[in-house]
């Protein structure tokens, strides 16, 4: 039986929030203690090339609208290029602090893809506000690694990115396929 | 943890089993609050422990 979307949704949820609490122990531990386990460090980056994985399985066997084809591509294209780029960073096969920039880039890719492959308006459906603001939330995201390689010792910034995938792992629990939104639905968002 | 069972308090009906009328596997198995806690616990088993066992040896370590 092939899952709703919504419930793929919330398993993609379950994935990104196991994944954000793994950033934000390393942030709240420190990155010396939390890569003492070699394990560890690999965690997160194999995580993203095995989340990029799964969401190519669900572009080679999606049923869905080429726009939503073409976005879980990019998605899944970004979360193994960022993988593979954070994996070779904790591996130590690239050295500059530089690296962060590709995060930032693959973030702003994702949150645009949310934006333009969501052609309903905002108050159209829940579904529609959370692609919104999903997208939205990315796309200001991509300061966070934009500012790490900048300033590479600030924790703040590592904290910051660490937060956005808990908030993204809430705004993709809270999706429903089809639900109104502060009591609002629209009329042709069918259903009714 | 937590967070998954104030969700399932804050909205019971989201839990099949306890409003089992027209529910499949998938919405026994895969709501919110019950992934929210999974998550949760696999932190804990897994992460947490070497996290708090590695800090302890390194608070050890810098007081010596």
């Amino acid at each position: 039986m092939v899952p709703r979307p919504e419930i793929a949704h919330w398993f993609a949820a379950s994935v990104v929030l196991f994944f954000g609490l793994v950033l934000l122990s390393e942030v709240i531990v420190g990155t010396e203690v939390f890569r003492r386990r070699r394990w560890r460090a690999y965690l997160a980056p194999s995580l993203a090339l095995v989340g990029g994985t799964f969401l190519w399985v669900i572009v080679a066997l999606s049923t869905f609208s080429t726009m939503h084809l073409l976005a879980h591509a990019v998605w899944a294209q970004v979360a193994m290029i960022a993988g593979a780029v954070q994996l070779a960073v904790v591996r130590g096969k690239l050295t500059s602090p530089r690296w962060p920039l590709v995060i930032a880039l693959g973030l702003l890719a994702c949150g645009l893809a949310f934006v333009v492959h969501e052609q309903n308006p905002w108050l159209f459906s829940r579904s529609a506000f959370l692609h919104h603001m999903l997208g939205w939330t990315l796309v200001v995201a991509a300061l966070f690694p934009l500012a790490q390689a900048l300033q590479p010792k600030r924790v703040v910034w590592q904290a910051g990115f660490a937060l956005t995938f808990v908030a993204v792992a809430v705004l993709l629990y809270s999706d429903r396929d089809l639900a109104p939104l502060f009591g609002h639905l629209s009329d042709v968002a069918g259903g009714r | 943890m937590f967070g998954g069972l104030v969700w399932a308090i804050a909205q019971p009906y989201r839990l099949a089993f306890l409003n089992p009328d027209g529910k499949g596997a998938y919405d026994y198995l895969v709501q919110p609050p019950l992934l929210v806690a999974f998550v949760g616990l696999v932190f804990m088993v897994l992460i947490a422990p070497g996290l708090a066992e590695d800090l302890e040896r390194d608070g050890d370590g810098s007081e010596t």
